[in-house]
């Protein structure tokens, strides 16, 4: 049991809690203080583990980009399950988006970043503006649109954040040592790790018939949208809202 | 996982592959601070005259009818929907490229016919899913 | 190592400030270009021939007042043209502008002679993906129109932007997909080595320039039609169509921030041309004349004339391409936006997987040695362009323009049986 650990995710818990717009007078203060707390547990713990795996070497400058695009993806994280206005949510989830692409940079992986930024940023989202803007219903205040309120807060935060401690003990219960006897050798990466080449002849011969799945998974999942959206209005082509001419 | 016999990530000159990252993100940062520093500039420099009309928006001299924020037509959702699927198949296609035409590494090469086969699987899939919206009149703008 | 990456530092500094001045002159180019067309004079009050107008314009739209909309979106509205700038600036850094300095070429010596110790490719960044960085900044500038019309809170801008967006996002298909058919073909992304590919003749047609447009001319025209449909430009600015929607989405916008959104269609028009020219033109690859200068193919690395020379070259070629841009923009009248997107998914996607297809099974057929020659693409493309008018002959005809009834009309009245279809539904 790693204490430092449990104490950030409790803290992360009570931030998101607190954090959590609830339309009432909510606690944004404390929950900024307390995500800042739970942050500051986290990356000390990090800085700790790292000196005992790398013999005292803390390598706080060296991973300087790590731990600021992990806490933008943190802070907007958070900004897409908090902010009140849901275009402002789908927003943060793009900066969410654009940091953890710069993690996988770190990880040498340009192409999933790069891909993330296509599928996410350039579509995903695109089709989440879509709906947010063509969804809304006019004449109504901003209120009354959507449900501004978290409801169930406390049992999403809870859930979750079980889930996450969950995992995060799995990971760092090995100890320093076993962790980095866990990852690929440096050398793989320097010999081709990453590489489209390598990703695109595992991805089409050793991975081909999940591939040729997941194609079968898209397709159906066209037809769904299909399904979901295309309706037969009866008479398409009439302009004009007025009622119908009395006769 | 197969390794290739050389480094594919060494970039020539460059100490690391980090190095050319930081600087499209110096690029980026640079043109954030462009868009920034004019938009600041512009502020600060230019009158500022308030008035209810010209605070309104612009409808051709017309006072504004209702509200902008209405409900749309849903087809522009489902072309964004089409768009996510076909966009995610296309973005598959992509190393698959760079390892089907790859000359320097001979157990690349001699894989190209597997590599051809799945890469058509996966084509005709994509293009059932095409012919099926189709079909079912999705691409027919009225 | 640490002068390689001060090099192209510089470099990176250099061309932004290269591309936003050239982005003032364009705008002139265009003004006058289109004076020309229209048998008028243009801009001429400022400097000789006009040619301070940029900076008059700059001065101009700094002081000008800022307005935004009571109902706009106050950060948002700040935000968008902002959001649409940065990308748009970026896009240039995978292009590669002078082919490649040989290793060892040194500085001047008032610059302290310092050599390079690698090849310097002469390019802002090489990352192995390529010309995906530039659509991956594409893909964000979507952001910026969407914010814009959203923000605004006004009809038109908001009519704008979702235009803009569904456009975007359509043509977005056919352009990957034409790029990977070039890319196929060379087995990269890097559109360096894309480039160096082209810098020849064919082996039999010997004074043809080996250029892909000359092998995958459907590509190339799929591509072009997509980067036009891509920056919003005539004929596929239904985004901003002055006699519909006043300015589009960025009908609320003064000043500097509207400044920003016209800098950035500007900017993405030079990032497509460039690419453009490096995929499809032979990027730096002078024709004929390198034949007289160096005797033979022009060699990929060089040192500084040579580099100067491929410069030059490359932006030759896309000033050349912007014209055509500007040609195009005051020749050709507007689509209908169901036109629009007729052309983008009942078209272009299936021609552009075709291509795609096509390109692919050459370089399986290559690789198996059967055939050899870039020529067999050439066909290739010519029987497409064949299938493609066939099956556009045979397609059963659509109903096309059809009535629109409108209730209580005098011209267009509903005829009974859609009346009482109507009223049964309601």
């Amino acid at each position: 049991m790693d204490y430092a650990l449990i104490i950030a995710t409790a803290l992360g818990a009570i931030a998101l809690y607190l954090l959590l717009p609830r339309g009432r007078a909510n606690m944004v203060k404390l929950g900024g203080l307390a995500s800042v707390l739970a942050m500051g547990v986290g990356i000390t713990y990090l800085i700790h583990w790292t000196a005992a795996a790398h013999a005292g070497h803390t390598g706080i400058i060296e991973n300087l980009f790590f731990y600021a695009f992990a806490a933008l993806a943190l802070v907007s994280a958070a900004g897409v399950v908090c902010h009140p206005k849901p275009l402002y949510a789908a927003l943060y989830f793009v900066l969410m988006t654009l940091a953890v692409s710069g993690l996988f940079i770190m990880l040498m992986a340009e192409f999933i970043a790069v891909v993330l930024i296509i599928i996410y940023a350039g579509a995903i989202l695109v089709t989440y503006v879509f709906v947010i803007m063509l969804a809304s219903q006019g004449g109504q205040t901003p209120a009354a649109q959507y449900d501004t309120n978290s409801s169930d807060g406390f049992m999403a935060v809870f859930v979750s954040f079980v889930l996450l401690g969950t995992v995060l003990q799995a990971i760092f219960c090995a100890g320093p040592a076993g962790f980095m006897h866990s990852l690929p050798a440096p050398h793989a990466v320097a010999h081709g790790l990453g590489s489209l080449e390598v990703l695109g002849a595992n991805l089409y011969s050793r991975y081909a018939l999940p591939l040729e799945l997941a194609g079968i998974l898209l397709t159906i999942s066209l037809v769904g949208a299909v399904m979901i959206a295309r309706k037969n209005e009866p008479v398409a082509h009439v302009l004009g809202t007025g009622d119908l001419p009395a006769e | 996982m197969t390794t290739l016999a050389t480094p594919q990530l060494a970039v020539q000159g460059f100490s690391s592959l980090y190095e050319i990252w930081i600087l499209l993100g110096i690029l980026f940062l640079a043109g954030l601070g462009f868009g920034v520093a004019n938009v600041i500039i512009s502020h600060i420099l230019g009158p500022s005259r308030k008035g209810n009309v010209k605070d309104s928006v612009y409808e051709s001299g017309v006072n504004p009818v209702g509200t902008t924020r209405d409900r749309f037509n849903v087809r522009f959702y489902l072309v964004a929907m089409i768009f996510l699927v076909f966009d995610v198949e296309v973005l598959f296609l992509i190393p698959w490229i760079s390892s089907f035409n790859d000359s320097r590494h001979p157990w690349l090469h001699a894989a190209h016919g597997p590599l051809f086969l799945s890469v058509v699987i996966f084509t005709v899939i994509l293009l059932v899913a095409y012919i099926y919206a189709w079909g079912k009149g999705v691409f027919k703008w009225d | 190592m640490v002068g390689v990456f001060i090099a192209h530092l510089i470099f990176a500094l250099v061309m932004l400030g290269m591309v936003t001045g050239i982005i003032a002159y364009l705008i002139l180019l265009e003004r006058k270009t289109a004076a020309w067309i229209q048998d008028r004079i243009g801009p001429n009050r400022v400097g000789p021939q006009g040619l301070l107008q940029p900076l008059a314009d700059g001065v101009k739209f700094i002081l000008k007042e800022e307005f935004m909309p009571i109902h706009a979106d106050k950060i948002l509205f700040i935000l968008a043209p902002i959001v649409i700038i940065a990308p748009a600036l970026c896009g240039f850094a995978v292009i590669p502008w002078g082919g490649d300095l040989a290793a060892g070429t040194a500085l001047p010596k008032f610059l302290g002679g310092w050599a390079f110790p690698h090849t310097f490719h002469v390019m802002v960044a090489n990352p192995q993906i390529g010309v995906l960085f530039v659509i991956a900044m594409a893909s964000l500038s979507v952001y910026g129109v969407v914010l814009a019309g959203w923000a605004s809170g006004s009809k038109y801008s908001f009519l704008g932007g979702l235009r803009a967006t569904a456009q975007m996002i359509s043509y977005e298909i056919p352009m990957v997909l034409s790029l990977l058919s070039v890319a196929v073909v060379a087995g990269t992304l890097r559109l360096g080595p894309i480039t160096d590919l082209q810098a020849t003749y064919f082996s039999s047609v010997s004074f043809l320039p080996a250029w892909n447009v000359f092998t995958q001319p459907v590509a190339f025209l799929l591509f072009v039609t997509c980067i036009f449909a891509e920056s919003n430009r005539t004929p596929f600015d239904l985004a901003e169509c002055e006699q519909e929607l006043v300015g589009g989405y960025h009908t609320e916008y003064s000043s500097m921030k509207f400044a920003l959104f016209f800098l950035a269609e500007y900017s993405a028009m030079i990032t497509g041309s460039a690419v453009a020219v490096a995929l499809f033109l032979g990027g730096w690859h002078l024709p004929w004349i390198d034949q007289l200068l160096y005797h033979g193919a022009q060699p990929v690395a060089t040192g500084w004339l040579g580099m100067l020379l491929k410069f030059v070259v490359f932006w030759g070629k896309v000033i050349a391409f912007l014209f055509f841009y500007m040609w195009v923009r005051w020749t050709l009248p507007r689509f209908r936006f169901d036109q629009l997107m007729n052309l983008a998914w009942r078209g272009m996607i299936p021609l552009s997987l075709a291509t795609f297809v096509m390109a692919s099974v050459f370089v399986y057929l290559r690789q198996e040695g059967i055939i050899e020659h870039r020529g067999w693409l050439l066909l290739g493309n010519v029987v497409l362009i064949g299938i493609m008018f066939a099956v556009t002959e045979l397609r059963p005809a659509d109903s096309g323009n059809r009535r629109m009834y409108v209730l209580n009309s005098r011209y267009n009245p509903i005829p009974a049986s859609a009346k009482a279809e109507l009223e049964s539904a309601v």
